[in-house]
């Protein structure tokens, strides 16, 4: 321990200025967070967790930084007793390789961990969220930024010299993943089709994490700097592999193996064939095609949520074309229609119009169910709902003057902030108000009108890679302003306190295929001259 | 006998390149073991082997009795290694440098550090990075002898340094010779002349003798034989007289196996004319010089029986 805590303190010696820089940008971010988001709230813009689209561009900026600052310190205190090289001053010293590691690490713990860990803490409590409820989310999170920004950086430092060959080594891997991932993607899916599953978080984190500790391990213990860069070159190719073959196919046959309905039927809608028209070209080899659909036998209190499909095309018994999975996203909380969107390759599409063809479509589902729901009131004043988060009404100037002459504050939406991921998949409904929310004398309440709208998913994650812990979801009703500029010359529709609003959260039951088939099936003909003009 | 240092077949490929072959060598503990070679010979990689710098290809070393294999952490408490191009960290002071060595070595002597810092002059606020080069590897060799290591291995450790302080750090090591053994590469012979009690030579991966300092100079004697007449050099004159050359009736050889009255009998009766013999003793230099020509004229293999028999192993 003893040594342990001399390389550290020689360490912080020789860093102050990399871990001051580090902690600066930090402590910015922790404080112009909450004054982003409050100003995002007054604005009505969205902002994702990494700032970047919504107007904290300060925020965005220093959310950057920040990784940027920690590379650099991870860098500069591993090459500080660089492991690559045969001339540094210290392999021949008693320097124990498990005690230097675990004062760089201890280095990284101290101010690399514990102040995010603080910062995550502060800005969750100033965001009416409480910490302790979120202990797992956050560990979790910690785990994805070790496995994407931390963990890399430190593996690629073990096994350069300076830092110049890190970033020569950085670009490298980044351009031996993209190269890869290409011609990967090139041959074995044809350029173009989407997965219903995009997170395979479950595979290529353990990777990176599992590659990435066995390039340092080897790098510290045994001083295996050629093994370690192999291995380091060697996860790109992994990780694009992996990709290529788990976040299609096989992705979806395990995150959904069980075949069957559940009771709700899935069909063509009013056996519409031949289709009427429902393609779009989407590309010059791709056609997008939509068949109009329709589901039944959806128990009460029940949401099935279309994740994807994939088409086979047969003539007779023979398989002319087998889709990959393609994503879907559609909600179908009660019995009604739906669109299910594909696309199909334009040399397949032009040999089989001309013909019927037999069309199997196997369909990947999200059974969910309401779980609870949580009544409230509008108000000025943030409300807690529980599972979902803090929600906060948008406030602007409205129509009416107040006593002071100005115009009186009216709320026009509800933005929510969650800890550390989207919440949970909720529906939101409540009712507008069409005209003031206090009529004058004389006249009758103004009519109201109800609008609802889905948030959140239902990922079991606990928390989605971010520095920024705060989720900060505004809830698109459907007819509710969010504009400010809008409000002033359009019908007045408001929020007015003290109207209902309910918060239904829904839970994953299962995931299921349903396979439908669709006999004597003729794809629409289109239009070829608007389609050139594309 | 007991060896500080000890290899057996001590072998370091880079690729197709040899860089070591074969090399067996022990080094006594208490002697002060001067490995020489020209440059590119195999001393820094056979010093990287000792010390688990690199790995050996094939053949084995113990340091210390501890396979070099296995050389790390606390064994290197009894191990001092300072290398001509060794990297330190240039924002340290003399003093940070110092003090950040202490906890490290159990054993660390204040008394003895302060002694060094004061025998070596070393400027204690001065940053390592704004040293000379003889400065740096005064607070090197300050650093490493503080804490008497029982092994002190140097590569190169003088190259490059201004007289004046070459004799300084001699000075300093040889103040800790009765307690250490020293073993250090030089492509500098007159360096290590003054103060090596054993030598070892290395040329092109292969350890060509190896052997205690006086016995080399015993055994190598510049040998100028004047005869009556015009002088004619033996059909198969013995292996151990090199560099033969006749002028007129002077014939001048070096002599790698001087034994005294038998050497002389031989060359009388090599010579049956000769008037006059004789035996001057030569420097270091010339002695590798003669070693490194006849070399140059055999394969690198056939280094002779005898002088495996004659070294120190």
């Amino acid at each position: 321990m003893r040594q342990i805590l001399h390389i550290f303190e020689k360490d912080v010696r020789r860093f102050w200025l990399e871990i001051l820089i580090s902690l600066t940008i930090l402590v910015n971010f922790t404080w112009f967070g909450p004054k982003m988001w409050r100003q995002n709230l007054a604005l009505g813009a969205s902002l994702n967790r990494f700032g970047l689209y919504g107007p904290g561009l300060v925020e965005g900026l220093l959310v950057l930084l920040i990784p940027i600052s920690w590379w650099l310190l991870i860098a500069r205190v591993v090459h500080e007793e660089r492991l690559a090289g045969d001339r540094q001053f210290w392999i021949t010293r008693p320097y124990e390789w498990n005690k230097l590691l675990s004062a760089k690490v201890l280095l990284v713990a101290a101010f690399v961990y514990l102040p995010l860990a603080v910062a995550q803490w502060w800005l969750l409590v100033a965001a009416g969220l409480h910490p302790a409820n979120h202990i797992g989310a956050l560990l979790y999170d910690w785990m994805l930024l070790t496995a994407l920004p931390i963990l890399p950086i430190a593996a690629i430092a073990a096994v350069t010299q300076n830092m110049a060959r890190l970033v020569l080594t950085l670009l490298g891997v980044l351009m031996a993943t993209a190269a890869i991932g290409a011609i990967i993607i090139a041959l074995l899916q044809n350029g173009v089709m989407h997965s219903p599953i995009d997170d395979i978080t479950f595979l290529d984190v353990p990777l990176v994490l599992v590659d990435c500790s066995a390039v340092v391990l080897l790098a510290y213990a045994r001083r295996r700097i050629a093994m370690g860069r192999i291995l380091l070159f060697a996860l790109p190719v992994l990780l694009v592999v992996s990709q290529a073959f788990f976040s299609s196919n096989v992705m979806v046959n395990h995150e959904y193996p069980e075949i069957g309905s559940a009771g709700m039927q899935f069909s063509l809608k009013d056996n519409a064939l031949p289709l009427e028209s429902a393609h779009v070209a989407v590309s010059p080899r791709q056609l997008y095609i939509q068949i109009p659909m329709i589901a039944n036998g959806i128990a009460p209190g029940d949401l099935w949520v279309g994740k994807g499909v994939r088409v086979t095309i047969l003539a007779g018994r023979q398989t002319l074309w087998v889709s990959p999975w393609q994503e879907q996203s559609f909600y179908l909380p009660t019995n009604g229609d739906a669109t299910l969107g594909f696309n199909v390759d334009r040399a397949i599409f032009d040999r089989v119009q001309p013909e019927t063809v037999t069309l199997r479509l196997e369909i990947a589902f999200d059974q969910a169910h309401r779980e609870q729901v949580d009544a409230s009131r509008i108000s000025f004043q943030d409300g807690v709902i529980p599972g979902l988060g803090v929600c906060s009404s948008v406030i602007y100037p409205g129509p009416s003057v107040g006593d002071d002459g100005k115009p009186a504050p009216a709320i026009y939406g509800l933005t929510c902030r969650s800890a550390l991921r989207d919440p949970r998949l909720t529906y939101v409904e409540t009712a507008f108000t069409r005209g003031p929310c206090q009529p004058a004398p004389g006249n009758g309440p103004s009519p109201l009108e109800v609008q609802g709208a889905w948030i959140g998913n239902l990922e079991s994650e606990p928390a989605e890679i971010g520095i920024n812990p705060l989720k900060v979801v505004p809830i698109a009703f459907s007819g509710g302003w969010i504009n400010n500029s809008t409000a002033r010359f359009a019908e007045i529709k408001q929020l007015c306190p003290g109207a209902n609003i309910t918060f239904s959260r829904y839970g994953l039951v299962r995931q299921l295929r349903t396979e439908l088939t669709l006999e004597n099936f003729r794809f629409p003909g289109y239009d070829k001259r608007e389609d050139a003009g594309r | 006998m007991n060896a500080t240092i000890h290899t057996h077949g001590l072998t370091k490929h880079f690729g197709r390149i040899a860089a070591l072959n074969g090399v067996d060598l022990d080094v006594e503990e208490g002697s002060i073991y001067a490995l020489v070679g020209a440059n590119g010979a195999g001393k820094t990689t056979f010093i990287k082997l000792l010390m688990n710098i690199l790995r050996p290809s094939a053949g084995e070393a113990t340091v210390l009795g501890i396979p070099s294999t296995r050389l790390a952490g606390k064994q290197f408490n009894r191990i001092a290694h300072v290398s001509e191009n060794q990297e330190m960290p240039g924002w340290m002071t003399v003093a940070t440098w110092m003090e950040y060595w202490r906890p490290f070595y159990p054993q660390w002597d204040r008394e003895l550090e302060q002694q060094l810092i004061n025998q070596f002059q070393l400027p204690l606020k001065r940053r390592l990075k704004d040293l000379s080069r003889g400065m740096r590897m005064k607070a090197a060799f300050a650093s490493s002898l503080a804490y008497r290591p029982a092994l002190i291995v140097l590569d190169e450790p003088f190259s490059g340094l201004d007289p004046l302080v070459r004799d300084e750090l001699i000075e300093g090591l040889l103040d800790r010779a009765s307690e250490s053994t020293i073993f250090l590469s030089s492509h500098d012979l007159a360096e290590i002349e003054s103060f090596a009690s054993h030598v070892g030579y290395l040329a092109e991966g292969q350890m060509l003798f190896s052997e205690e300092m006086s016995a080399l100079s015993n055994r190598f004697r510049d040998v100028t034989v004047t005869l009556d007449g015009p002088a004619s050099l033996p059909a198969n004159p013995p292996s151990d007289w090199l560099q033969l050359q006749v002028n007129g009736p002077v014939v001048h050889f070096v002599h790698s196996g001087y034994a005294g009255e038998p050497s002389e009998f031989a060359i009388h009766s090599a010579f049956p004319t000769a008037r006059s013999l004789s035996f001057d003793p030569m420097p270091l230099r010339s002695i590798f010089l003669a070693i490194a020509k006849r070399e140059r004229n055999q394969l690198p293999a056939a280094v002779s029986d005898e002088q495996q028999r004659r070294s120190v192993a």
